[in-house]
C-alpha cells in the first residue's frame, strides 16, 4: 500500500506535524504530500504551477482535506475537485477541527466521501487517523486514473 | 383632506385630487379604479402637505348611482395609517437588526468551533509526543504535570463543545413535528448502556410517551437529563432510572426522569439550571456545567418549563413540560 500517496492539505504546521506523527504511530507508511493551502493543493491535483512536469500516476489514493485555509478555502477545494474531469472521482475525507451542521452540510453536499472531526484528545487522534487508513488506503478500491 | 393637505376648502375645491398625494399617477389610478371596479378597498396612498408633512392614508371608495342606474359620484374615505405603518416599519427594521446580531452570533461561533479547537489540539498532541518521546527519562512528578494539562485541554475542549451547543440549540430553527418520546428515551438510554457496559442500571421508560417539538432538540434534553441519571448513580451497585409523565399540581402534565443516585441539596436547585454552575466536584463527577442550561432553553423554546426535586444520596427528578405533551395510558393523577 505504500505507494499509494496521501495528500494532506493544512496550513497549520502544528496539525501537519501532529498528523504526520498519528500516521507514523499506525505504521502507515505510505508517501505524504503535504499542501499548505488551497492552491497548492489544486496545483498538486492538476500538476500545474509548483506541480508542473507532475504526471497524473502522481494523484493521490486520498485528500485529507482541512476546511479552513488560506487564498483558496477547503470547500473550494472540494468543489475544483469535483469539477475537473481529471480529479472529480478522487475520495476526499475532510479532517477539519468544527462539527458546524453548514460545514457538515456543504462539504456533503459538493461531494465529500467522509467528514473527520478531530478531536482535542491526540490518542483519540491516533485512534481516527488508525480507522481512516486502513479504510482508505486498504479497504477501499479507489478509482482508476485515467489518462 | 384640508388636514392632510393643509389647504383650504375653497382652494380645495375644482382642484385635481392627485396633486396632493406624493405619487400623482397611483392617485390617479386609484380614481380610474373606482370607475371602472365600483370600489376600491385599502389603497395605500400618501398625501403631503403644503408643509411637506406626510401622512399615509388608506383610501376607501365607491361609486354611487341614482334611480336610474345612472353615476352619480364617489364616495370616498382615507383613514391615516401613518401610526401603523411607522409601527411596522419600526418592526421591519428591528427584524433586520435582530437578524444582523444572529448572524454575527453565529460567525462567532462558526470561528470558535474552528479556530479556538486548534491550539487545544497542540497543546495535547505535543504533551502526549513527549511523554511518548522522553517519558522515559521525566521524573514521575514531571510526567504527571504533563497528564494534568492534558486533562486540563480536553476539559477545556469538552466547555468549548458544550458552549457552541448551548448556542447553537438558540440559533436553530426549529422544526416542529410529532416525535415519539418513549423511543427517543430507549434510543438514548440504548447508547448509554453501550458507553458503559459495565454498569447496571434497571431501566424503566413509560410506553406510548409523545410530544409535538423539534425532535433534534428534544433529544438533546433526552440526551443530558438520562446521561446525568447515569452519571450521578456511577457509584450505586445496581442503579434505578426510570422516565415517565406525572400529573404536576402546578404545571399539568409534565415528563419526568428519575434516578436514585447523589441527588442534590434542595437550597441549591435554582442554581442548577445556570450555565457554569455546578453542585459537584470535578474529581467526583465530571462536567462542565452547561449540560443542565442548554436544556432550559430547549423547553423554553417549545414554551415549556423544567424544574428539579432532590435529596442529598436519595436521588433526583428532573420535570419537564411541553405544552403539546400526550400520554397513550392516561396520565397518571398522582406522583410515582
Amino acid at each position: 500500500m505504500s505507494d499509494k500517496i496521501i495528500l494532506l492539505v493544512e496550513d497549520n504546521p502544528d496539525d501537519v506535524a501532529l498528523t504526520l506523527r498519528a500516521l507514523r504511530k499506525n505504521n502507515i507508511a505510505n508517501e505524504v504530500v503535504v499542501a499548505r493551502d488551497g492552491e497548492e493543493a489544486l496545483e498538486y491535483l492538476t500538476a500545474t504551477g509548483r506541480y508542473e512536469g507532475y504526471t497524473l500516476t502522481d494523484l493521490p489514493q486520498v485528500v485529507l482535506l482541512d476546511l479552513k485555509l488560506p487564498k483558496v478555502g477547503g470547500l473550494e477545494v472540494l468543489r475544483a475537485i469535483r469539477a475537473n474531469p481529471q480529479t472529480r472521482l478522487r475520495p476526499v475525507v475532510v479532517l477539519t477541527s468544527s462539527s458546524e451542521e453548514r460545514d457538515v452540510i456543504a462539504s456533503y453536499d459538493l461531494g465529500a466521501n467522509s467528514y473527520i472531526r478531530k478531536p482535542v484528545d491526540f490518542n483519540q487522534f491516533v485512534e481516527a487517523v488508525r480507522e481512516l487508513g486502513l479504510y482508505w488506503l486498504v479497504l477501499n478500491q479507489a478509482p482508476p486514473v485515467n489518462r | 383632506m384640508e388636514a392632510l393637505t393643509g389647504c383650504t376648502r375653497d382652494e380645495l375645491i375644482g382642484a385635481p385630487f392627485k396633486n396632493y398625494f406624493t405619487d400623482p399617477e397611483r392617485a390617479e389610478t386609484s380614481i380610474k379604479l373606482v370607475l371602472s371596479e365600483k370600489k376600491v378597498t385599502n389603497y395605500e396612498l400618501t398625501a403631503r402637505a403644503r408643509d411637506g408633512r406626510e401622512t399615509v392614508v388608506s383610501y376607501n371608495a365607491t361609486t354611487f348611482y341614482d334611480r336610474d342606474r345612472r353615476l352619480q359620484g364617489v364616495f370616498a374615505a382615507a383613514r391615516d395609517v401613518t401610526e401603523s405603518k411607522r409601527v411596522e416599519e419600526e418592526i421591519r427594521t428591528l427584524n433586520a437588526e435582530l437578524t444582523s446580531a444572529n448572524k454575527e452570533l453565529e460567525a462567532f461561533s462558526y470561528s470558535v468551533s474552528h479556530d479556538l479547537r486548534a491550539p487545544l489540539r497542540s497543546i495535547d498532541g505535543f504533551s502526549q509526543a513527549f511523554l511518548d518521546d522522553f517519558g522515559s527519562t521525566v521524573p514521575e512528578e514531571g510526567r504527571e504535570n504533563l497528564e494534568r494539562v492534558r486533562r486540563a485541554t480536553q476539559r477545556m475542549g469538552q466547555l468549548i463543545d458544550d458552549m457552541l451547543l448551548l448556542s447553537r440549540v438558540t440559533r436553530r430553527e426549529m422544526h416542529m413535528q410529532e416525535t415519539d418520546i418513549s423511543a427517543l428515551a430507549a434510543d438514548v438510554t440504548g447508547e448509554l448502556a453501550l458507553d458503559n457496559p459495565q454498569r447496571d442500571v434497571q431501566l424503566t421508560i413509560e410506553p406510548g410517551m409523545a410530544a409535538t417539538g423539534d425532535p433534534q432538540l428534544l433529544r438533546i434534553v433526552l440526551v443530558n437529563l438520562l446521561g446525568n441519571a447515569w452519571k450521578f448513580t456511577s457509584r450505586r451497585q445496581h442503579a434505578h432510572v426510570s422516565m415517565g409523565t406525572v400529573r404536576d399540581p402546578e404545571h399539568g402534565p409534565a415528563f419526568f426522569v428519575r434516578d436514585d443516585g447523589v441527588g442534590f441539596d434542595a437550597k441549591y436547585k435554582e442554581k442548577l439550571f445556570v450555565a457554569f454552575q455546578r453542585l459537584h466536584a470535578q474529581e467526583e463527577f465530571p462536567g462542565t456545567g452547561i449540560g443542565l442550561a442548554t436544556i432550559q432553553r430547549v423547553i423554553r423554546r417549545h414554551g415549556g418549563d423544567v424544574w428539579a426535586e432532590g435529596e442529598v444520596d436519595r436521588g433526583a427528578t428532573f420535570y419537564f413540560t411541553i405544552p403539546d405533551l400526550h400520554v397513550s395510558c392516561p396520565v397518571k393523577g398522582k406522583q410515582p
